[in-house]
């Protein structure tokens, strides 16, 4: 790696192998070893940033802001006040005196704004959920973890290929129980009809899985899965549907023997200094951000990658609210 | 946010959709909204939606029903798509 900024996420003896692996990582690393490569240990990213994460990013900081205002005992209006006013805020480009702009008809200030206030209205105001209180007292809200993860089989914690510790991190929206039975809550917006076709992604899913397990290892809480709450973003309306993904403690266990295996694999190609292409996965999500590159002539792609991509380090053994470029 | 341009100052669809007055709250900063600012952008997004779910209703039922078939006449002879 030659990015200049530490991450601490790698180990220092292999500086190729991830040792702090979140959700993100690890399902890029499943994608292609190749798209892995370019984005967690090069640190390559494409110069224009998507709209699709941006507008993610704001959307969650937005409930954020309403599921604290709640939990400290202010009622929906002047939480919605709250949300609606933060998200304004995080909107607005304070050095040039302009909100932010996108071209994209769907993802703009304006949907932003709309899509926060009428999710809050949907799911908000008389939410079934009740967010779960930890045993510090505080409401499961926004809830970074890092926790090692051990071999259910053996009993052994999950070590690297040089015989380091190897950790799970990653960000949890809210901790929710719904009739005695506890969920992980998290939002996805989407382009897609919200049908069962649409929800039928998350089983299985990377990230929901790891996020299950991050409940009950991380936080000590029984969870039954995640509740989803899909919204639907278009120019002109949005639709929202909340479903429940289940995952049973045997789910839950074929996948950590699974990632197990990933994990392995992954420090194998660390040692060998090797990250093959998959490439059946090229047309994924719209398209890989880092084909441009791969369909070159391997001695083209170092210019290419100067050319149109910038360095930032994705460091999952950050916390939420840190620092993480 | 790393994708602002100092060309277009409003977004898009509001520009299009909204009273003025909604615009040009969305083009102030924020620290010089009050909350009954505030309150007026979720009032207009609030109506926007009734709007919006009225007109799908309205909408919905004028559309024929799957059940809503021609009444069957004895002796006629039906085509395939006229029955399904």
């Amino acid at each position: 790696m030659d990015i200049g900024v530490i991450n601490h996420s790698f180990s220092i003896q292999l500086p190729s192998l991830q040792l702090v692996v979140d959700s993100t990582s690890l399902g890029e690393f499943k994608t292609c070893p190749r798209k892995y490569y370019y984005r967690m240990i090069e640190g390559w990213v494409p110069k224009s940033t998507s709209v699709h994460l941006t507008f993610g990013i704001l959307l969650h900081q937005g409930r954020e802001t309403y599921e604290h205002a709640k939990a400290s005992g202010l009622n929906h209006e002047d939480s919605l006040r709250a949300a609606v006013r933060a998200s304004l805020a995080s909107t607005w480009d304070k050095e040039t005196g302009r909100p932010w702009w996108s071209n994209n008809p769907d993802k703009n200030r304006y949907t932003l704004i709309r899509t926060l206030v009428h999710y809050l209205d949907t799911f908000g105001r008389d939410d079934r959920l009740q967010t779960v209180i930890l045993s510090n007292g505080k409401p499961a809200i926004e809830l970074s973890f890092k926790f090692v993860p051990v071999d259910l089989n053996s009993g052994e914690e999950f070590k690297s290929v040089t015989g380091e510790q190897i950790y799970f991190s990653g960000h949890l929206d809210r901790i929710v129980s719904l009739e005695e039975n506890q969920y992980i809550s998290d939002v996805k917006t989407t382009s897609s009809a919200l049908n069962s076709y649409y929800f039928s992604r998350y089983s299985p899913d990377n990230q929901f899985s790891m996020y299950t397990l991050a409940g009950m290892a991380a936080f000590q809480t029984q969870i039954s899965g995640i509740i989803c709450d899909a919204i639907k973003v278009k120019a002109e309306f949005n639709k929202f549907e909340r479903q429940l993904i289940p995952r049973t403690p045997d789910q839950i266990h074929e996948w950590l023997g699974d990632t197990k295996y990933y994990l392995s694999l992954m420090g194998r190609m660390a040692e060998a200094g090797r990250w093959p292409q998959n490439d059946k996965a090229c047309h994924f999500y719209g398209g890989c951000p880092y084909r441009p590159v791969c369909s070159r002539t391997p001695g083209a792609r170092q210019t290419w990658l100067e050319a149109d991509y910038t360095k930032s380090i994705w460091d999952p053994s950050i916390a939420r609210g840190e620092e993480n470029g | 946010m790393s994708q602002t341009t100092p060309a277009l100052p409003i977004a898009n669809t509001l520009s299009e959709a909204s009273p003025t007055s909604i615009s040009d709250l969305f083009s102030r900063d924020v620290e010089g909204l009050a909350d009954s600012d505030i309150d007026l952008i979720i009032s207009h997004l609030r109506a926007n939606r009734e709007r919006i779910s009225a007109a799908e209703a309205a909408g919905r039922s004028l559309k024929p029903s799957k059940f809503a078939r021609p009444k069957f006449e004895p002796g006629k002879v039906y085509e395939d798509e006229e029955l399904f």
